[in-house]
C-alpha cells in the first residue's frame, strides 16, 4: 500500500510540473490488459474447484457483501449528490484498488480513478485496524464483508487472528471470488448508462 | 469488456499450465505494473491542475465513501449469517 501511495504523491508532483496538454492516456491502455492477464495467471495457480465444492453455501457472503456495498454506496451518493455511476464503481471495488482504479481512471476519468483508490485503500486499512472491534460487534464473517478482495491476501494473516483458523478457507474464497468477480463488475458498469 | 473477459481468462489459462513456477515471476511484474500505473495516474492528476486542487475534497469524499461501504458490506454480511443459521 505505501508503495502505491508514494508512486502517487510521486506521480502528482511531477505532472504539476509537466505541460498541461501532455497526453498519456496511451500509456494507461497499453498496460491494463498486461495486468488483467497478470490477476489471471495468480488465480490459474488456485485449485479453484476445490474450494469452491467445500465450501459451497459460502459462496453466498461475497454476493451478499458486494450487494451491501453497492447498496451503501448508492444512498451514499443520493446524500452528497455525488454522481451514482462513479460512487458505485467505487463503491463496488471490494477493497480491490490497483485493477479496477486504472480501469476507471482509463475509462472514466482520473478523479474517480484516484477517488477509488484511495476509498479502497481506506477500507484495507479499516479491514486491518478495525478487525478485532468489527468481530466483537459484528461477528465473525464481517471482517470477511469489509475486508473484500484483500482477504485472499493483505487482510488474511488479521482474520485468522481475530476469527481463527476455520475462517481461512472461508477468507480465501471470499477473496478468490471478489478478484475474479470485480474486474467484470466494474466494466460491466463502467459499459451501463445510469 | 472483451478486452477484460480475453485478459482474465488468457491468464486463468496460462496459469493453470504452467502452475506455480511462473507466480513468483508474475507477482514481482504485476506490482512493478501497477506501480507505474499508479504513477502515471499520479501524474495525470498532477497535469489537471484543477483537479489537483480538489485534492481535499477527494480524501474526504473517499474516507465517508470507505465507511459507508464497508457498513453496507457489514449490514448485508449479517443477513448472511442469518441465513446460515437457518
Amino acid at each position: 500500500m505505501t508503495r502505491l501511495i508514494v508512486a502517487c504523491l510521486l506521480g502528482l508532483l511531477i505532472g504539476l510540473f509537466l505541460p498541461g496538454n501532455l497526453n498519456i492516456n496511451l500509456m494507461f491502455s497499453l498496460i491494463l490488459p498486461i495486468l488483467l492477464f497478470s490477476v489471471g495467471v495468480s488465480l490459474g495457480n488456485i485449485n479453484i474447484m476445490n474450494l469452491v465444492t467445500n465450501n459451497r453455501k459460502f459462496l453466498l457472503l461475497p454476493i451478499f457483501s458486494l450487494i451491501g456495498s453497492i447498496v451503501f454506496s448508492v444512498i451514499y451518493a443520493l446524500i452528497m449528490k455525488n454522481g451514482i455511476k462513479e460512487t458505485v464503481l467505487v463503491g463496488s471495488a471490494m477493497g480491490f484498488y490497483s485493477l479496477p482504479a486504472i480501469m476507471v481512471s482509463t475509462q472514466i476519468g482520473v478523479v474517480a480513478g484516484t477517488t477509488l483508490l484511495i476509498t479502497n485503500m481506506i477500507r484495507e486499512a479499516i479491514t486491518i485496524l478495525l478487525a478485532p472491534l468489527i468481530t466483537k460487534i459484528f461477528g465473525k464473517y464481517s471482517i470477511i464483508a469489509v475486508g473484500g478482495a484483500t482477504t485472499m491476501d493483505v487482510s488474511l494473516v488479521m482474520i485468522k487472528e481475530v476469527g481463527g483458523s476455520e475462517l481461512v478457507p472461508l477468507a480465501i474464497l471470499n477473496g478468490l471470488v471478489l478478484t475474479l468477480g470485480v474486474p467484470f463488475i466494474t466494466s460491466l458498469f463502467i459499459n451501463l448508462r445510469f | 469488456m472483451i478486452t477484460v473477459i480475453i485478459a482474465l481468462l488468457s491468464g486463468l489459462f496460462i496459469g493453470r499450465l504452467v502452475g506455480a513456477k511462473v507466480l513468483k515471476v508474475n507477482d514481482v511484474a504485476f506490482m512493478f505494473l501497477s506501480t507505474i500505473f499508479i504513477f502515471i495516474m499520479g501524474i495525470s492528476l498532477g497535469l489537471s491542475r484543477s483537479t489537483f486542487a480538489g485534492v481535499g475534497n477527494i480524501l474526504t469524499n473517499s474516507l465517508f465513501l470507505a465507511i459507508f461501504a464497508s457498513l453496507g458490506s457489514i449490514i448485508f454480511s449479517s443477513f448472511f449469517s442469518k441465513l446460515l443459521s437457518k
